[in-house]
């Protein structure tokens, strides 16, 4: 199996001021194709800072980090957004809208970014937003749909672009019950069926006991 | 859609409050122009006068808060759009040349209408180089949310 | 206080971009108040100086501007044919200054020197504070002494009842004097033709001017008293003859207006100039005012999680509404208290320069016209302040209190 994730990172350093908070002490993570991996740990262990790495989002860290055999260092700016944009894919919680865009325009926004208009976006648009039925609330603004509608939208425009990686935020927190097995369901669907590879931060013990491998993070002390 | 931050109500309202400046630089050289015939009412309008680019200058500070406004409420959909596949140095380029554009748009406008009246444009450079100013600032305080 | 404290520092200055564009407003909205509302005062009262001339028979004169009077050589002889015209056949108020001289003085100011009749005293004299008015039946022998009035900063030099020795610039020649009364602090007077520019006689000395005193005066102060002359109890007939005469002898060409002829001027130019200043003021005061009140929404808009989280932890509305209060009245004061410095630092420059004419008492020098112009200020910044907080907790009432406003 090919490495997706190869990280070896020796810390991350936040600082403010004369105050600096330093995060990922010698933390490694290896995980391969199709895995589902989840990360869990206590608030402020640097899950978040986790997966702002993993996801080319943060490039300010000590160590090396290899994303689908390439070394994330030599990524410029401009092939990072690429990345982001062909290859991950991003399922946030249902606030991650822009609420001036109709719900449609939210998920098709990975395609705007497109380096290169692809055939069949228009097919893979429907078919993605059939396979998550949220067809009836194109049209909506986010302000106007229920929170499972609009983590559905969230998880529409994650998958829209049919990533090889999915990094997840805590996509279950602030779902009832029933959203919650929807957007799981998804989730693992998304890996059973495309094979992309799953990456979830999350608090949700049941969610992460569905994994393939539960990470713990913990504060070194 | 496109990759811009501003919608069109945004950028009507830019033109609208870019234009107001403008026109206010061009009010307060009408009172010059009053008062430069008439000593009694130059007694009485002096501080207006001598002020006069405080004053629009004072006025134009609306801008910077009205930028302000807008990329702060843009935290979200930077976010989203990074996350998507854009960069923030690129939005930032973007909302830097739309503004500036829009700018120059309304400075060409409001140049035609005082030229028209037959009104110095000097003010408006100074107004033009403020806008400008504020626009860069703004761009500073843009970011993801 | 706690709870100001604490959103003064936590909420409203988070984001300093709005307190200082509502202070920019503020300054804006205070400067333009106080100083429209000051030169309306001061046109007021300059017309109230000039309805003392409102007399059936009266005129005012003023050079023509298209004399050339200036450039002509004017013999003692031939002006005193004027006055000796005057004195026979017309009643004349006259007053004159601008005149200066060296006495010495606590404040190293150069004293200005004013000239008044008889006449022009009973239409139009100086307030006294101390002692009493001009007298006129005085003798200008070289031992006699003329008595005469001090400004109020002259009285600690200069007390009333003191004779001092003081070169007259009118006479060319130094003459005892004697302080016959104290001028009224910060007596004012307006100039007929612009009445919102004034002079101020703290530090004047008022010389009462006779027939006597006329004739022995130099021709340039017969030339500068015949410029603000008044004439009473006469019609404009022989009004007109009396121009045509100067004109004749000294080949000065001088206006004689009426009262009714200056109200004419005033509602052509000088109230038409006010109008075009409160007209302009208004429509600069509405502006800010709207761009204040947007300022305003705009800010509750981007703060609207900040005042969710109060409101939703036990913050009234009409706490909040109270808090706004405090928020904008303390702008509005640091704009105001901004405002007082400047016409303080105005009225305190006078005295850094010695401006005789302009040095005024008060606290800085402020003058009640400063203080009522402050005044108009603070009403309209009362108006400002009540309107912004009770539209921002209108606002803020409006948006439920929800987990989605917080999100």
């Amino acid at each position: 199996m090919d490495k997706v994730i190869d990280l070896n990172l020796d810390h991350k350093t936040y600082r403010k001021g004369s105050s600096s908070v330093t995060l990922l002490e010698h933390f490694s993570l290896t995980v391969t194709e199709g895995e589902k991996v989840a990360i869990v740990g206590e608030s402020g262990v640097g899950k978040s800072t986790l997966l702002n790495i993993l996801g080319l989002l943060d490039t300010r860290y000590e160590g090396s980090y290899r994303l689908l055999g390439r070394s994330a260092r030599t990524l410029s700016d401009l092939e990072s957004a690429a990345w982001r944009n062909e290859k991950i894919g991003f399922v946030l919680q249902e606030s991650a809208l822009i609420s001036s865009l109709s719900i449609a325009d939210n998920i098709r926004l990975p395609l705007l970014y497109a380096r290169t208009p692809r055939k069949g976006d228009s097919r893979r648009f429907d078919q993605v937003v059939d396979s998550l039925g949220i067809g009836s609330i194109l049209s909506k603004k986010p302000l106007e749909c229920s929170g499972g509608e609009k983590s559905r939208a969230v998880f529409a425009r994650a998958i829209i672009m049919n990533p090889e990686v999915v990094f997840a935020d805590e996509p279950t927190a602030s779902l009832d019950s029933e959203n919650r097995s929807r957007i799981i369901a998804l989730l693992f669907a998304l890996n059973r069926d495309s094979g992309s590879t799953i990456v979830t931060v999350t608090h949700d013990a049941s969610l992460a006991d569905q994994h393939d491998r539960i990470i713990k993070l913990q504060r070194k002390d | 859609m496109d990759r811009s931050i501003l919608r069109l109500n945004n950028r009507l309202e830019l033109v609208f409050l870019y234009l107001g400046c403008f026109l206010l630089a061009g009010f307060f050289v009408y009172l010059k122009h009053q008062a430069d015939d008439s000593e009694v009412l130059m007694s009485y309008i002096k501080f207006m006068i001598e002020k006069r680019r405080a004053f629009v200058l004072g006025f134009s500070a609306f801008v910077l808060v009205f930028l302000y406004q807008l990329v702060t409420k843009a935290g979200t959909e930077v976010r989203c759009r990074v996350l998507v596949g854009d960069t923030l140095r690129q939005i930032k380029l973007r909302y830097l040349v739309e503004c500036l554009i829009l700018l120059g748009i309304s400075f060409l406008l409001s140049t035609v209408v005082h030229l028209l009246l037959g009104f110095e444009i000097v003010d408006s450079f100074y107004v033009l180089l403020a806008l400008a100013a504020y626009v860069l600032l703004s761009a500073v305080f843009l970011g993801a949310r | 206080m706690k709870v100001f404290r604490f959103f003064l520092t936590r909420v409203f200055l988070r984001k300093p971009i709005f307190a200082i564009g509502a202070l920019i407003l503020f300054l804006m909205a205070n400067y333009m108040a106080f100083l429209t509302a000051h030169s309306v005062l001061s046109t007021r009262e300059g017309y109230q100086q000039m309805a003392h001339f409102d007399k059936e028979g009266t005129f005012v004169a003023n050079l023509d501007p298209d004399s050339d009077f200036g450039n002509k050589d004017i013999s003692k002889a031939s002006i005193q044919k004027v006055y000796d015209r005057l004195d026979s056949r017309y009643h004349y108020a006259l007053y004159t200054d601008g005149m200066m001289t060296n006495l010495a003085n606590g404040r190293g100011v150069k004293v200005p020197v004013s000239y008044m009749n008889q006449r022009y005293n009973d239409l139009d004299g100086f307030p006294i504070a101390q002692g009493r008015g001009l007298k006129f039946d005085y003798s200008l022998g070289r031992k006699d002494a003329i008595p005469v009035l001090v400004g109020e900063g002259l009285a600690d030099d200069y007390p009333l009842g003191t004779q001092f020795k003081m070169y007259d610039p009118a006479l060319l020649r130094e003459v005892r004097v004697k302080v016959v009364g104290v001028i009224a602090e910060n007596s004012v007077r307006s100039n007929f033709y612009a009445l919102n520019s004034k002079k101020y006689y703290n530090f004047s000395v008022v010389v009462p001017v006779t027939t006597a005193f006329i004739k022995q005066a130099d021709v340039s102060f017969n030339i500068n008293a015949l410029n603000d002359l008044v004439l009473s109890d006469t019609d404009r007939a022989d009004v007109s003859e009396l121009g045509d005469y100067i004109d004749k002898t000294i080949g000065a060409k001088f206006n004689l207006y009426s009262y009714q002829d200056n109200i004419d001027y005033y509602n052509e130019y000088l109230f038409s100039s006010l109008r075009f200043l409160t007209v302009a003021s208004g429509v600069l005061l509405i502006l800010i005012v709207l761009l204040s009140v947007l300022s305003a929404l705009i800010s509750v808009r981007v703060m609207m999680r900040d005042f969710t989280i109060n409101l939703m932890v036990g913050l009234s509305y009409g706490r909040l509404r109270r808090l706004f209060y405090a928020y904008y009245a303390g702008l509005s004061l640091i704009a105001l208290l901004a405002v007082f410095a400047m016409a303080a630092y105005s009225r305190h420059s006078y005295w850094r320069k010695k401006d005789a004419f302009l040095m005024t008492y008060g606290l800085c020098g402020m003058i009640r016209m400063d203080w009522l112009a402050l005044l108009v200020a603070s009403l309209f910044d009362f108006l400002l302040v009540a309107m912004l907080a009770q539209l921002t907790t209108w606002r803020l009432r409006r948006v439920p209190i929800s987990l989605g406003v917080l999100q």
